[in-house]
């Protein structure tokens, strides 16, 4: 008995979950819906109270951004159809500062939304900026940029900052019309950066009295390590072919060698017979060292050799620097890899 | 046992820092030898000969080495031997090595030799620290060397105690200029001596290689 119960108790309590879950999903887009329907039958306090509920549920990722434009610009007008000013532009406001591109249709609404909502735009002074999400570019002679799109023209002022505010590099104030590229070579005063976490900052100058808006962008930046050359080996720096040593001491190593083959067995192993081969052992590694003997005292007269051996350290020496400049230079060349987050925006109070 | 881990580990932190920062270098080579092989039991008991085939490889990280190597062949009796059972010969060995001086190599590693017969096999497993000097002759693309070795542990399946092995290697590298190619003619040797000097071994070998890569 107290099974079955149980057991229904659960099924009901699933039962209501699913069902909640999906009654508040469709709700803010029924409450949309409604809300235009209201506002189409003239019902302007209904269709507020609707779409402000729809709006608060959008929160939850039930509105897309195109549906939350959508239900404040009806918002905006029911408010100013219903004589609250303040309130319409209040929703004008919210669209300006999402989209600088957005313009209410006026097809559907009348010449007073759409002017009422043009002239809340223009006094919107905010900058929307388009990155790519990862730009890895040679500090100082490349660059990244950011295209900046303007909600109205205005005055702006530009920086790449730390996480705490210090400004790195300011890169443009002025004013902006419809857009503008600014650029930033990577350096603070004349240095590329250092890896770390900065900030693109888009201040937007507001009229005096007013709040300014500012747009930040957080870029990771990270040096990349630079390629470099490996060193020619020291070979390349040596003559080809005359090793070092005089002449006695190749003798001598030859001669040691060949000795050492002709006693080791009685030396290491006093039982051992001894191959006969290895007389002839002996005798390869004994004339290698009077080979290489007489080689050296019938090596050309000094001047020669250093003649011919000083072309062949020059060469060395020439491929040498050639890699020791490229490498330089590849030091010099700090790349910067930099990613890009979300853009946010923040309200300054009045200056 | 406690030496050669103590050798091992003074071979690497030698060479540590050295090897630092260093592209790995490698070489191999095909082996082809006379080996003679004999036995003393108070008198001469057995002399064996034949020709032996081995491959060996090493990868150089600065001057520190690694190699490993194989060898095989079969021995036959040689005439007048009293002792007439023809035996294959299969030897393997890994060294950890480091270059102390430019002339001058230090190597560690396990040495194994056994010889095959229809009814028994003996095997050696040595340990043997190996001290190899190799010098460039001046106006030539020649190189001698000279290796003696000695094993700081031995065990071999056989009734004596072993007393002591050691051997050594002679030779000469012929390195033409602008290639990577080498080859080498040397002479190695090593004896045995087990059983407070009852019993004696020794082997000794011919040898020609040809290598590829570094020294």
């Amino acid at each position: 008995m107290i099974r079955r119960l149980v057991t229904t108790l659960v099924v009901a309590v699933l039962a209501l979950v699913t069902r909640g879950a999906t009654v508040a999903a469709q709700s803010a887009t029924d409450l949309l819906t409604a809300g235009m329907r209201s506002y189409q039958n003239l019902d302007y306090e209904a269709a507020a109270a609707t779409l402000r509920r729809g709006l608060m549920r959008a929160t939850s990722d039930t509105f897309s951004t195109p549906e939350r434009l959508q239900a404040l610009t009806y918002l905006g007008a029911t408010e100013l159809f219903r004589g609250r000013r303040d309130s319409a532009v209040a929703a004008f406001r919210q669209i300006a500062v999402t989209d600088p591109r957005y313009r209410p249709s006026a097809i559907i609404f009348p010449p007073q939304v759409t002017s009422m909502y043009q002239e809340v735009r223009q006094g919107t002074k905010t900058v929307f900026i388009q990155v790519p999400p990862e730009t890895e570019f040679r500090a100082r002679s490349e660059h990244f940029t950011a295209r900046l799109v303007a909600s109205t023209p205005h005055d702006i002022a530009v920086a790449v900052t730390r996480e705490d505010g210090t400004v790195v590099n300011s890169l443009y104030t002025g004013p902006i019309d419809d857009s503008l590229a600014v650029t930033w070579d990577g350096t603070e005063r004349g240095d590329p950066v250092k890896s770390g976490h900065y900030l693109l900052r888009v201040t937007s100058r507001a009229a005096a009295g007013a709040r300014q808006l500012v747009r930040q962008l957080p870029l990771e930046i990270e040096r990349a390590r630079p390629d470099t050359q490996a060193w020619p080996s020291p070979g390349d720096a040596t003559s080809p072919g005359v090793r070092s040593g005089p002449a006695v001491r190749s003798l001598a190593g030859g001669l040691a060698a060949a000795v050492a083959v002709i006693v080791l067995p009685s030396i290491v192993a006093h039982d051992a017979d001894g191959i006969k081969g290895r007389f002839a052992v002996a005798a390869a590694i004994g004339g290698a060292g009077l080979a290489s003997f007489f080689a050296q005292r019938s090596a050309p007269p000094i001047d020669v050799a250093a003649g011919a051996n000083a072309a062949v350290r020059d060469a060395a020496k020439r491929r040498l620097e050639q890699v020791r400049q490229q490498n330089a230079k590849s030091l010099a060349e700090v790349r910067l890899r930099v990613r890009a987050g979300p853009a946010t925006l923040l309200e300054q109070g009045a200056q | 046992m406690k030496t050669l881990a103590r050798v091992a580990c003074a071979l690497t932190l030698v060479a540590s820092p050295l090897a630092a920062q260093q592209r790995p270098r490698g070489t191999v080579f095909a082996d082809g030898a006379i080996v003679r092989f004999g036995e003393v039991l108070g008198t001469p008991a057995g002399s064996f000969s034949g020709p032996t085939f081995g491959v060996e490889g090493g990868v150089s990280l600065g001057s520190l080495r690694l190699g490993a190597g194989y060898l095989e062949g079969r021995v036959q009796p040689s005439s007048g031997s009293s002792d007439s059972v023809a035996r294959d010969l299969v030897e393997a060995r890994a060294f950890l090595g480091v270059q102390l001086l430019p002339w001058l190599r230090l190597s560690v590693g396990p040495h194994v030799r056994a010889f095959v017969m229809d009814a028994v096999t003996e095997r050696w497993v040595l340990w043997p620290l190996r001290a190899r000097a190799q010098t460039a002759l001046a106006s030539t693309p020649l190189e001698t060397y000279v290796e003696l070795w000695r094993a700081l542990s031995a065990k071999v399946n056989l009734p004596e105690a072993v007393d002591h092995v050691q051997g050594g290697e002679a030779g000469v590298v012929l390195r033409p200029r602008g290639s990577a190619l080498w080859m080498r003619l040397g002479y190695r040797v090593d004896g045995a001596q087990l059983g407070g000097g009852s019993r004696s071994e020794s082997v000794e070998a011919v040898s020609f290689a040809v290598g590829i890569g570094s020294r």
